[in-house]
């Protein structure tokens, strides 16, 4: 059994993120009359959540992560994935049309929805019309490629950086 | 500020209330650079990647589009079937190294190759920071995706590597 995610535009504005639960075919078995015989579930798409996050500008591209799942309860039984996305657009509305596609300024951006903490953060930006991601860890997505319509493809690699300033004192 | 990179995510765990479940949690929210980036001549609709062997750079990657977007354009505007030309390349990153001996740069693949130790400020034996680069090569190009090319999976079997191509109601397995 295995999660897929789907993103697109819902509207001009906003887009959504559909979580849909695939279960694979149960290993068929031979009976007795040798025939292949198939459970009820086999191969069937169910659907299991809508993400909405003000972060989904105009999705166009997403992948997946086993990294910190969503917490499972008793209303919960499908882990929901983390997953990264792509926004062909930052804006909306009037400054999409004119500082995106107008003056093609380049505001696309890439973002993580981390579906333990059940949020979402920008992680990279300033992109041309971002199209497709993926990543070659499906782990935990240390690397992330995202191709662009403007034919760029862009690697964003996790680092991990003591972001605080050591404190000097001067005399 | 430190640029002595802690590469322990432990660290970089942060806690928090679950906002719907009222219980503390320990998240890991990943910041990220941007690394390298490369150019083609014409837009990627599609990319998929490769899990990195070992000792690799980075995993390959493959992208799909279409060499003649314009036609591609102008087909979906149309909902029309006109054939569109689709390229697939596979990308695999390397590094440039000057090898002193043949005065040549010697492409590296691999991260513990010693040709990278080629010295630093205060390290003769050090690794500076390079740059990346893709080495590209055309896995398929032809004209049976219909009116263009979309999405692309890669899966590597074990005994080969299998890429699928979708678009215009076509999906080409190329092995």
């Amino acid at each position: 059994m295995r999660l897929l995610v789907v993103s697109y535009p819902e509207n001009i504005d906003e887009g959504v993120v559909e979580v849909i639960d695939y279960h694979l075919p149960p290993a068929s078995f031979l009976t007795n009359v040798f025939g292949i015989k198939h459970t009820e579930r086999g191969g069937e798409l169910s659907y299991v959540a809508t993400i909405k996050s003000a972060y989904f500008t105009s999705p166009a591209g997403i992948v997946a992560v086993k990294d910190q799942p969503s917490l499972l309860s008793e209303l919960d039984t499908h882990a929901i994935p983390s997953f990264y996305l792509t926004n062909t657009y930052q804006g909306s509305g009037l400054s999409r049309r004119i500082i995106e596609q107008t003056l093609s300024v380049a505001r696309g951006d890439l973002v993580f929805y981390n579906a333990k903490a059940e949020g979402a953060l920008r992680v990279g930006f300033g992109m041309d019309r971002p199209h497709a991601v993926a990543t070659d860890d499906s782990e935990s997505g240390r690397r992330v490629y995202v191709s662009t319509q403007a034919g760029v493809v862009n690697l964003f690699e996790q680092f991990f950086v003591d972001s605080v300033t050591p404190f000097k004192r001067i005399y | 500020m430190s640029t002595v990179p802690i590469e322990d995510r432990a660290s970089q765990v942060q806690t928090m209330i679950h906002p719907t479940l009222n219980e503390e949690i320990e998240i890991f929210h990943p910041t990220f650079m941007q690394s390298s980036h490369f150019k083609t001549n014409f837009p990627v609709v599609g990319i998929a990647a490769l899990p990195p062997t070992p000792k690799a750079l980075g995993g390959d990657i493959f992208i799909i589009g279409s060499p003649k977007h314009h036609l591609f354009d102008a087909a979906l505007r149309e909902e029309t079937e006109d054939t569109v030309p689709v390229s697939i390349l596979r990308l695999r990153p390397f590094y440039y190294v000057f090898n002193r001996l043949t005065k040549e740069n010697d492409k590296i693949y691999i991260v513990d190759d010693p040709r990278l130790k080629s010295g630093t400020r205060n390290n003769r034996e050090g690794t500076p920071e390079r740059k990346r680069w893709w080495e590209a090569m055309p896995v398929w190009t032809g004209v049976d995706f219909g009116a263009g090319a979309g999405g692309i999976a890669v899966r590597d079997t074990g005994n080969e590597v299998v890429i699928m191509g979708v678009g215009g109601g076509t999906v080409s397995a190329i092995f």
